[in-house]
């Protein structure tokens, strides 16, 4: 067993060299831009730790992203570029939204109707996105993103108009939901425990749907080679729409999320970005459900310590996305196909050797 | 001057900058390369050309030195895909987010300040054609260029040699080597030129169609534009159509504004949808559906992909 | 002029397919390089034509040596292929796809100029085709016409066709053999990649046998075809066939009609129907593009319909019990990135949605055992040898009863994995409704069909029982040549 052992060793150092390699890439774009490295992971882990109510924020901006990651995890392993995911969050938030404003908005039920209707919206939207893929043969890039652009604007249209506030036609968003439809809050840091319930829960799902059931197994098989299904008798045209629709919901609990639990109200940015955010992280996952669900929790740190930086450092808080996206090319590159044949042809040299 | 003829003017003129990204990354994909990160290059070029037009007080460096760094992250992506056989459309994507935040970065000092205007243009005689005149022959200097760029583009695909190589290795590489032609050579200058024209498209953004810089101040055109290279059919003229349509589509959203009550902010974001949408269609008659087309339909719609977009070029021998 | 090979050697991993070649080619006589499926004559003219890069030795082409591995210079040494699919731009129009690549320095298209230099030359040749015609609109036997057309204006002066001339209707055939006869009497050489006797017969003067990698011998013909074929193919020692009679135990399930009315793309000019009993099994032997394989497929996709018919009616086999496994084992019968327990699930355990690990696991190490598949349950399929893909798609065939549609279950196989995999076949063909495979190997077809239909050229040459043909029929059938020769 001494080589499986020599192997994990160089596998592990491997990777060690590429998360050093990544850090001191990244502190090189920092100091390019003018920020001190040092300073930099400072003000973030403070933002992000430093406080009670800073660790109960950064969790309540980790599960959206939690929820979101995981949808992609479902279409990507399908061989799909959900980037649609951005209205599908739009979706559910509007779902929440309708509950909020309704007279089931007082009830204290609301939020677990907001939640299921959330998870409808967000799943139909996603199946619209499979539905112009399957039966109109549109990349789903493109229906993704036009759905996008749809769900933007409609989501601006009842912002100024039906549901604007009284007097005021404002961008700032609706009304504040009632207070039986925020998502309830425990102790004196308001700290949020159904969010992490949905991602916890979630993560267990989409782990045992991935891992242990035919769906998740045929949904992989689809995308690793569509044109083996027929042998199989697998309907790829079928698993897509369960790949969007599961994707659509989860991402549609991320949108109630936003909308119940962090703004309280309806917003125009009310994903936050948090969509394209997932793709990265997935991207860089290489799909590993446990993988991508510390990475997410990494980026939402980032993003929570990220947002004192212009006020502690004076450096825009763009900062954080560059320097997330690049983590993310670097370690694209570090696993191209290309390089990973030199780190496999490195280890069997090593082992000849013997 | 009538309504229409100002309004064209303006169409024109506004969609200059849409005119040279289209056909910029026609040429790309045209070579086998999807170039995704187009909305994050707009954006930094954008701001490059402001930036160092403000600078050096010099628009034309500003627009020069635009186009370069859209050659260099197109570089990128075909580098990527070429030597380390990568996914296009992924490091498109991470580089589209990239671009996009480190405009909204480096671009903070350049938020809303005032700086030089491209030289314009003067034609005497020409200016008084109707229409014609005005748009090309009165008014900067890129929206001439960006004019005079699609016969150019059009002309370069389908009547010299080059372009016609370039098609072919997007077209099926294979057969392309076999007739002596290196693939990897054409797919990195069809990004290389599509790249920089792209960046001449950001800068005709800040130094002309919406003078200035503001953080995403060109937000979404760069999706746009891939969905109009579809809409085109990978064809130049049929992309700077498509250009065109989306400003009229533009124009006639802002002239709306005023007449109609409310709903400002709405409707400045309907052509985007629309645009989407209507491609949508289009794109059915892409591919071998476009025998369906009535004969009148099918020089103005509907296109082939080429062959090889996309795909990594394999390693023969 | 002459051509000389020297010594040329190529593997591709393992596979030796070129082996010290040496023997020259001249102008004068056309030659002919034959030989069975993976004699390695593709990849020798594939070298020629610097698609592929020798290991070893060198190509001396007149005075010149030859720079291996570039198509550029061997294009400048006046060398041409026309490959089996033409090297072509479907989405171009002929014009273009004429002149990529042409060595006219001019950098501008003179559309009319060319235009017109191309009708001449269609015309010279009488080709009936318009320049502005889309590439994909054209037949393929009017693409490898344009594409000879656009060799000789390229001034190629050695012309190579590999096997080339599948798509061609028999007028076609006859016009493209005119031209290349033409040509060789005044001094190009012409070098034909053919398993069809006949086609090689009509043309050439001269041929070169490979087999298994090696040059076997040169012949001058005309020449007796049974000495060729004799050349040609292997008498290799037939695998120890578990030939045990078959009890007719299901033949009173009937038997099967295969009906033709969708007209499947694999057969031309056959209507009748085609009816044997069930529990046997058919071989369809065809060389590599004569539509054996194309037959298998339609049997799937069920375009050649097939029933079974008893004494109380004619039923259809429930789709979900046509077994089908491709030729292309990893492109359509396998996904590489997944490992064979996860193959099993799919295949074996797809009744509940939940799935047993511990089960799958379980039978997959059975299977692995019963079939003999070199690798571990959580062996990826892209890493298992050729031989184990098939292996393992056999062991994901469910028990229970269906028809077998096999294309080529032993290509590329050595002879123990062969008659293991024979051996695993037989053993549940007697309880199956019956076993339909296409195979290139002769041997195979005799050692284990009850039924042998013979194609050629996309028809079929021969159905019937094996006990009323004998075997060295076969190799004629196949060849498209009859018994007397020619």
């Amino acid at each position: 067993m001494e080589n499986k052992l020599k192997i994990n060793l160089l596998n592990l150092s491997f990777i060690t060299i590429k998360l050093l390699v990544t850090f001191l890439l990244i502190s090189l774009i920092i100091l390019l831009l003018g920020g001190s490295p040092l300073e930099v992971m400072e003000s973030i882990i403070y933002g992000a730790f430093g406080k009670p109510q800073k660790i109960v924020k950064t969790l309540l901006i980790w599960a959206p992203i939690a929820l979101a990651s995981l949808a992609l995890l479902i279409t990507f392993s399908a061989g799909l570029w959900n980037i649609g995911i951005e209205g599908q969050i739009i979706a559910g938030s509007v779902g929440a939204t309708i509950i909020a404003r309704s007279a089931l908005g007082e009830s204290i039920a609301s939020p677990y109707i907001q939640i299921f209707i959330g998870l409808i919206f967000g799943g139909l939207w996603g199946l619209l996105c499979g539905f112009l893929r399957v039966k109109f043969n549109v990349h789903e890039i493109f229906g993704g993103l036009g759905l996008d652009f749809v769900a933007s604007g409609l989501i601006v249209y009842l912002i100024i108009g039906p549901w604007k506030r009284a007097g005021i036609a404002s961008t700032s968003g609706t009304d504040i939901f009632p207070d039986a439809s925020w998502l309830p809050t425990l102790g004196k840091y308001n700290f949020q425990i159904i969010p992490l319930i949905l991602v916890i829960a979630s993560f267990i799902i989409i782990f045992i749907l991935i891992k242990y059931t035919n769906l998740g197994l045929r949904l992989r098989a689809t995308g690793i080679n569509p044109s083996s299904t027929s042998r199989y008798k697998i309907n790829s045209s079928l698993y897509f729409y369960y790949a969007f629709a599961i994707a659509g919901a989860l991402a549609g609990i991320a949108g109630v999320v936003q909308a119940a639990g962090f703004h309280h109200k309806l917003v125009p940015a009310i994903s936050g970005g948090y969509g394209f955010l997932s793709i990265l992280i997935v991207l860089a996952s290489s799909r590993n459900p446990v993988i991508t669900m510390i990475l997410s929790f990494f980026f939402a740190s980032m993003i929570a310590g990220g947002s004192q930086l212009q006020l502690r450092l004076d450096l825009h808080s763009s900062m954080i996305s560059i320097i997330l996206s690049s983590i993310v090319l670097i370690w694209l590159v570090m696993r191209s196909p290309y390089l990973n044949n030199m780190f496999n042809k490195i280890t069997s040299r090593l082992n000849l050797e013997k | 001057m009538t309504y229409f003829e100002s309004s064209f003017i303006t169409i024109i003129s506004l969609s200059a900058p849409l005119v040279f990204v289209v056909i910029g990354e026609t040429i790309t994909e045209r070579s086998g390369v999807v170039n995704l990160s187009v909305e994050g290059t707009i954006l930094i070029t954008a701001l490059t050309a402001f930036a160092v037009a403000v600078s050096t007080n010099n628009a034309s460096l500003g627009v020069l030195s635009a186009g370069l760094i859209g050659s260099f992250i197109a570089l990128i992506i075909v580098l990527c895909d070429i030597k380390l056989s990568m996914n296009q459309i992924a490091v498109g994507f991470v580089l589209t987010i990239l671009c996009g935040k480190l405009s909204s970065f480096l671009g903070q000092n350049f938020v809303r300040i005032p700086g030089p205007s491209l030289p314009k243009v003067d034609f005497p005689i020409l200016k008084d054609i109707p229409y014609i005149g005005p748009s090309l022959f009165n008014q900067n200097i890129l929206v001439l260029l960006s004019v005079l760029l699609i016969p150019t583009a059009w002309f370069f695909l389908y009547r010299t040699r080059f372009g016609l190589n370039l098609r072919s290795v997007g077209e099926n590489p294979t057969s392309s080597m076999s007739r002596g032609i290196n693939p990897e050579h054409m797919r990195i200058l069809g990004t290389l030129i599509g790249g920089f024209l792209i960046g001449v498209g950001g800068a005709a953004f800040s130094l002309h169609a919406k003078y200035g810089w503001s953080e995403g101040h060109t937000g979404n055109y760069g999706w746009i534009c891939l969905a109009i290279v579809i809409f085109g059919g990978w064809n130049p003229i049929r992309a700077a159509l498509g250009a065109y349509a989306f400003g009229a589509f533009q124009l006639i959203a802002l002239k709306m504004q005023s007449v109609t009550i409310g709903f400002t902010q709405v409707l400045p974001l309907i052509p985007f949808p629309l645009m989407i949408m209507t491609l949508i269609f289009i794109q059915m008659f892409n591919g071998e559906h476009r025998r369906k087309l009535p004969v009148f339909l099918k020089p103005i719609i509907g296109g082939i992909e080429p062959g090889s977009l996309g795909k990594p070029l394999n390693k023969e021998k | 002029m002459e051509i000389k090979f020297k010594n040329i050697t190529k593997s591709f991993g393992n596979i030796l397919a070129n082996k010290d070649i040496n023997f020259s080619i001249s102008s004068g006589k056309i030659h002919a390089l034959l030989g069975e499926n993976g004699a390695g004559k593709s990849t020798l003219v594939k070298i020629l034509s610097g698609h592929y890069r020798a290991d070893d030795g060198e190509i001396i082409v007149g005075e010149e040596k030859l720079e291996l591995g570039s198509t550029k210079d061997s294009i400048k040494n006046g060398i041409g292929i026309l490959a089996q699919d033409p090297l072509d731009f479907s989405n171009l129009n002929v014009l273009e796809s004429f002149i990529v690549g042409s060595k006219n320095t001019n950098p501008f298209i003179n559309i009319k100029g060319i235009k017109k230099n191309i009708l001449e030359q269609f015309k010279k040749y009488k080709i009936n085709v318009n320049p502005e015609d889309q590439i994909r609109d054209l037949s393929v036997g009017e693409r490898q016409q344009v594409e000879l057309i656009r060799l000789l204006f390229n001034g190629t002066k050695i012309i190579i066709l590999d096997e080339p001339t599948n798509g061609f209707s028999l007028e076609q055939k006859q016009l493209v053999f005119e031209v290349l006869k033409s040509l060789n009497k005044v001094g190009f050489i012409i070098i034909l990649v053919s398993h069809k006797l006949d086609e090689v017969l009509d043309l050439c003067q001269e041929a070169t046998i490979l087999k298994r990698g090696e040059i076997v011998s040169t012949v001058q013909l005309p020449c007796p075809s049974d000495q060729i074929i004799d050349l040609m193919f292997d008498s290799k020692f037939s695998a120890k066939a578990n030939n045990k009679k078959e009890n007719s135990k299901n033949s009173n399930l009937g038997s099967i009609l295969l009906n033709f009315s969708k007209k499947p793309k694999s057969i031309q000019y056959y209507d009748q129907d085609i009816n044997f009993p069930c529990g046997k099994t058919t071989g369809v032997i065809g060389l590599q593009g004569s539509g054996a394989d194309q037959f298998i497929r339609d049997c799937f996709s069920g375009k050649i319909n097939i029933t079974i018919k008893n004494e109380n009616s004619d039923n259809f086999i429930p789709e979900k019990y046509f077994y089908y496994t491709p030729s292309d084992r990893l492109e359509k019968g396998l996904f590489n990135e997944l490992k064979i327990y996860e193959h099993v699930a799919i295949s074996r355990f797809s009744d509940s949605q939940i799935i047993d690990w511990k089960k799958v696991e379980k039978k997959s190490t059975q299977l692995i055992d019963d079939f003999n598949i070199k690798g571990e349950k959580n062996t990826m399929a892209s890493e298992l040898s050729g031989g184990n893909q098939q292996k393992l798609m056999l062991a994901l065939i469910p028990e229970e009863i269906g028809l077998l549609l096999m294309e080529q279950p032993t290509r590329g196989l050595d002879v123990q994995s062969a008659s293991f995999i024979w051996r695993k076949i037989k053993t549940r063909s007697n309880s199956d409704y019956g076993s339909i495979f296409s195979t290139t190997d002769i041997e195979e077809v005799w050692a284990y069909s009850d039924y042998i239909m013979c194609f050629s050229g996309n028809s079929i040459t021969h159905f019937s029982d094996k006990s009323e043909i004998n075997k060295n029929e076969i190799p004629y059938l196949i060849s498209g040549v009859n018994s007397n020769g020619k």
